[in-house]
C-alpha cells in the first residue's frame, strides 16, 4: 500500500482513445522519485530517437512528486516533460497551482498522453473515471476563457490544463497554462496543440496515506517555521513577489538591458517598488505558505483594466528593460497577452526586444512589422508586437518561431539573438555573472535560470561569497545546484522552498511521507537529481546534441559590456565547460561514461 | 467563532489540508474538510465554513431532525438521510458533503483546537 505517492500511473493514446492505467514500481520511486525523474524515465525509454516533437509519436508526461498533494509547504508542484519544439531536445516544465494534487487526488502520480487526436478534445478525469471529450466549443478561445468556461460547465474545483491560440497554432514559444499559472518555456503548449488536446480537466475526491503522521507534521511545522523565519521566504518574497531582486540585478549589472547591448539605461530603471505599487492582492499556489504570487491591476492610462497574476521579474525585465521599456502598466498587459494566449513570457519578450533591437539598427522596416514603429521603449508596439505573435498573425508567425529562427532569416541579423539551444535567454547576463554564464551553456532545455542559479553563491551567500567575476568554484556551484534543484523538480517541492529549506530538512519529509527509508537520506536524494541529470544527457545526446553546442552566443565573449557595475566583462565557457564536463564524469565530447553510468545504475535498455 | 478576511486569503488551502487531517488523521487531503476556499481567479471567491449563525437554517430544516447544537452543529448520522437539505439551506456555504459516505461535513471547531487558524499564514481565518 502506498503512502504519499499515489501508486498508479494513467495513461491515455489520443490515436486510439485506449485509457490504461500501471502500478507504480518501487524501483523506479526510489530511483527516479518522481516528477522530471518519471519524465525521463518515460521519454528515454519509449520515444523513438528523432520523433518530431509535433508529430503524433511525441509523448507528454505530466507528473508529481511524492509531496505533490501533502501539508509539506510549497509542494503544490507539477512537472510537464516531453520533446521541446524550440529545442528538439529535453524539455521539462515546472507549474504550481492546484493540478498536481488533484491528480493525485484522482489517484495517479501522472498522467502519460501519446497519440494525437483527430479532432479537437479535451481529457477528463474524474477518479476511475476517464474520458476523451469532443472540445469544438473551447477551441479557439484563450486560456483564461477556457479555465472560465470548462470550471461553468464541470465545477470551480475541477482543476485543468489548456493551451490557447498560440499551442493551437504550434508555435515553438507555447505554453500550457494550468489555473493561470504556466508550464513555460520551450513549447510544451505546441505539443499539446499538435495532439489536438485543448485541455485535461481533473478531479479527484481522495487522498493520501501518511507512513509516519507524527514525524512528517513535526517536519512540516519545522518547515513552515523556517520558510516564515527567512528574510526571503518570509518577508521579501511576500512582499514583493519575484520582483524583489530588481535592485540587485540592476545594482551588480547583472540586469540585462536593449537586448543584452547594455546593462543601464538612460531613464530610472523599475525596480520592485514601482510594480508593487499595482498590487492588489496575494495570491499562493497549492500549500504555499511563501505567496510569492500577486494579482496586479492597471487603473488608470492606455493600459487601464489590464490585470495579471504577477508580473514576475523575468516578465518585468522581458518587456520591461530587454524592450528599452520603464512603463510598468504594459509590462501588466504584455503578461496578461501571454498567459491569455498561452505563451512564454521570457521568450516572447526575448523576441520583441530582439525584432526592436532589428529595427532600429535598419534591419527591419515598418513594411516588415504592420506598421509597427518598433522602437526601444515604445511600449504600444511592444503590446501591439505581442498579440501579432499570441495569434501568428502577419509579420507574427514568422516572429513566433522564435529568436534563433529570427537569426537566421533577418538578413544582417546573426549573432544579434540571446539564445542557447534555441530557447531565448532569461534576465540575466553571463558577462556579469560567470556563473550563470556556464548554468546557460550547460542547461538541459536550453537558456535557462532554473536548471542552477550560481548568483545566489556569487553574491547573495552572506558568509563567503564567490563573487561575479571570477571563473572559479562556478563548475562546482553550477554542477552541485543542477543537481539539488533537479531532485526538487522530482519533488513536488518549489525552488523557492528549497532556496531556504536545506536537504537535511526536506529528506524526513520524503521518508515520513512515504515510509520509504532511503528517501530521507540527502546524499541519495542528490545522488537521484545527479542520476535524472544524466539520463536528461543521454537522451539529449540520442537526439543529436554535441559538446558544440554547450557555448553562448559568441556576442557574449567579443562584445565587452559598455557600461555599469560590470563595465567591461566578456565571458568565454569553454574553461569552464571542460572542468564541469571532469566533475561530471563526463568525456572530454561532454557524454557521460560507461563507469559513471554504472555507478548512478542508469539502465540505457529498457 | 470565525472572524474571515478574504482579501488576506491566498486560496493556499493549508485550512482544508489542515481540517482534513484534523478529521482523518494520516489522510493528505482537501477531500473531506469542513471549510472550503471557493476560488473565483484573480480574486478569492469565498472562505466557505460554518459561521455558528443564530439562525441556524441547517438545524430547522433538517426534516429528519437529526441536527442539533451543542456548541457546534452535532450530526446524528443514524438519523442522516444524506438529503443534503441542510447543505443548500445554509447561507454560508459553510456545510460540505464527504465525497465517499455523502454525509454532510460539520465544523466542529476540532475540539477548540481550530486546526485551520493555526495553520492560516495570513491570519485570513482567526478565532473570534
Amino acid at each position: 500500500m502506498w503512502k504519499g505517492y499515489a501508486g498508479k500511473i494513467l495513461e491515455v493514446d489520443l490515436s486510439s482513445g485506449k485509457i490504461d492505467r500501471a502500478a507504480l514500481d518501487m524501483d523506479t520511486a526510489e530511483k527516479y522519485i518522481g516528477g522530471k525523474g518519471f519524465g525521463i524515465h518515460t521519454l528515454f525509454h519509449r520515444l523513438p530517437a528523432g520523433a518530431g516533437p509535433l508529430s503524433a509519436d511525441n509523448i507528454l508526461v505530466f507528473a508529481t512528486g511524492p509531496l505533490t498533494g501533502s501539508a509539506a509547504p510549497a509542494s503544490g508542484r507539477l512537472e510537464l516533460c516531453t520533446k521541446s519544439p524550440a529545442t528538439g531536445l529535453w524539455l521539462d516544465s515546472n507549474a504550481g497551482g492546484s493540478f498536481g494534487p488533484e491528480l493525485k487526488y484522482a489517484g495517479y502520480d501522472a498522467l502519460i498522453i501519446t497519440g494525437a487526436a483527430k479532432v479537437p478534445v479535451l481529457l477528463l478525469i474524474e477518479d476511475e473515471e476517464v474520458a476523451i471529450i469532443e472540445a469544438d466549443e473551447y477551441w479557439g478561445l484563450d486560456t483564461i476563457a477556457t479555465h472560465k468556461k470548462l470550471k461553468e460547465h464541470y465545477s470551480t474545483d475541477h482543476r485543468i490544463a489548456c493551451i490557447g491560440q498560440n499551442g493551437e497554432l504550434l508555435s515553438p514559444l507555447a505554453n500550457v497554462q494550468t489555473e493561470y499559472r504556466s508550464f513555460g518555456r520551450g513549447g510544451a503548449g505546441a505539443v499539446m496543440g499538435s495532439k489536438n488536446l485543448k485541455a485535461v480537466v481533473v478531479n479527484g475526491s481522495g487522498g493520501l496515506k501518511t507512513a509516519d503522521s507524527g514525524e512528517f507534521s513535526r517536519m512540516v511545522r519545522e518547515s513552515v517555521n523556517e520558510l516564515a523565519n527567512s528574510p526571503d521566504t518570509g518577508a521579501a518574497k511576500p512582499e514583493f513577489g519575484t520582483n524583489v531582486i530588481l535592485s540587485l540585478m540592476d545594482h551588480t549589472g547583472i540586469h540585462p538591458t536593449m537586448n543584452f547591448h547594455r546593462s543601464t539605461l538612460d531613464e530610472r530603471p523599475i525596480d520592485e517598488h514601482d510594480v508593487r505599487k499595482f498590487y492588489k492582492r496575494n495570491r499562493a499556489c497549492f500549500s504555499c505558505t511563501i505567496r510569492c504570487s500577486k494579482v496586479a491591476r492597471v487603473e488608470e492610462g492606455p493600459f487601464q483594466g489590464a490585470y495579471t497574476e504577477g508580473p514576475e521579474y523575468e516578465t518585468v525585465w522581458s518587456f520591461g528593460s530587454h524592450c528599452g521599456n520603464t512603463d510598468v502598466a504594459s509590462i501588466i498587459e504584455a503578461e496578461h497577452l501571454c498567459d491569455a494566449y498561452g505563451m512564454d513570457a521570457i521568450s516572447v519578450g526575448n523576441v520583441v526586444g530582439f525584432l526592436i533591437d532589428c529595427f532600429e539598427k535598419g534591419l527591419l522596416t515598418t513594411d516588415d512589422t504592420q506598421g509597427l514603429e518598433l522602437r526601444w521603449g515604445n511600449s504600444e508596439a511592444i503590446v501591439a508586437a505581442t498579440k501579432l505573435i499570441g495569434l501568428r498573425q502577419g509579420p507574427g508567425d514568422a516572429w513566433s518561431r522564435g529568436v534563433a529562427y529570427l537569426e537566421d532569416t533577418i538578413a544582417g541579423a546573426r549573432g544579434l539573438g540571446a539564445q542557447v539551444k534555441g530557447l531565448e535567454l532569461p534576465a540575466y547576463d553571463p558577462r556579469a555573472s560567470k556563473g550563470m554564464a556556464l548554468a546557460y551553456a550547460t542547461s538541459d532545455r536550453g537558456g535557462c535560470h532554473l536548471r542552477s542559479w550560481p548568483i545566489g553563491e556569487e553574491i547573495m551567500n552572506m558568509t563567503n561569497p564567490l563573487g561575479l567575476h571570477t571563473t572559479e568554484f562556478k563548475p562546482e556551484v553550477v554542477k552541485s545546484q543542477q543537481d539539488l534543484f533537479c531532485l526538487v523538480n522530482c519533488s513536488g517541492l518549489c525552488l523557492f522552498a528549497a532556496f531556504t529549506l536545506t536537504l537535511e530538512q526536506i529528506a524526513p519529509l520524503f521518508s515520513s511521507l512515504t515510509g520509504i527509508e532511503s528517501l530521507g537520506n540527502a546524499e541519495k536524494l542528490l545522488e537521484a537529481g545527479e542520476r535524472v541529470n544524466n539520463l536528461v544527457r543521454l537522451f539529449n545526446l540520442r537526439e543529436g546534441l554535441t559538446a558544440e553546442q554547450d557555448t553562448l552566443p559568441a556576442r557574449f565573449m567579443t562584445e565587452p559590456l559598455p557600461d555599469g557595475p560590470r563595465q567591461g566583462a566578456t565571458v568565454d565557457v569553454s574553461e569552464m565547460v571542460q572542468t564541469y564536463y571532469k566533475l561530471r564524469g563526463w568525456s572530454d565530447d561532454g557524454k557521460p561514461t560507461r563507469e559513471l553510468l554504472d555507478r548512478l545504475e542508469i539502465a540505457t535498455e529498457s | 467563532m470565525f472572524k474571515i478576511r478574504k482579501s488576506d486569503c491566498t486560496h493556499c488551502r493549508l485550512c482544508m489540508l489542515a481540517c482534513t487531517a484534523a478529521h482523518e488523521p494520516g489522510l493528505q487531503s482537501v477531500k473531506q474538510a469542513r471549510i472550503h476556499i471557493e476560488d473565483d481567479w484573480p480574486e478569492i471567491g469565498g472562505i466557505e465554513v460554518c459561521m455558528a449563525c443564530k439562525e441556524q437554517l441547517c438545524i430547522m430544516t433538517c426534516p429528519e431532525d437529526a441536527l442539533s447544537w451543542n456548541g457546534h452543529v452535532v450530526l446524528d448520522e443514524d438519523r442522516c438521510i444524506k438529503c443534503h437539505e441542510c447543505v443548500g439551506a445554509c447561507p454560508y456555504k459553510g456545510i460540505m458533503i464527504h465525497p465517499s459516505s455523502k454525509y454532510p461535513l460539520y465544523c466542529d471547531k476540532c475540539e477548540g483546537q481550530f486546526s485551520c487558524v493555526n495553520v492560516c499564514p495570513t491570519g485570513a481565518i482567526k478565532r473570534r
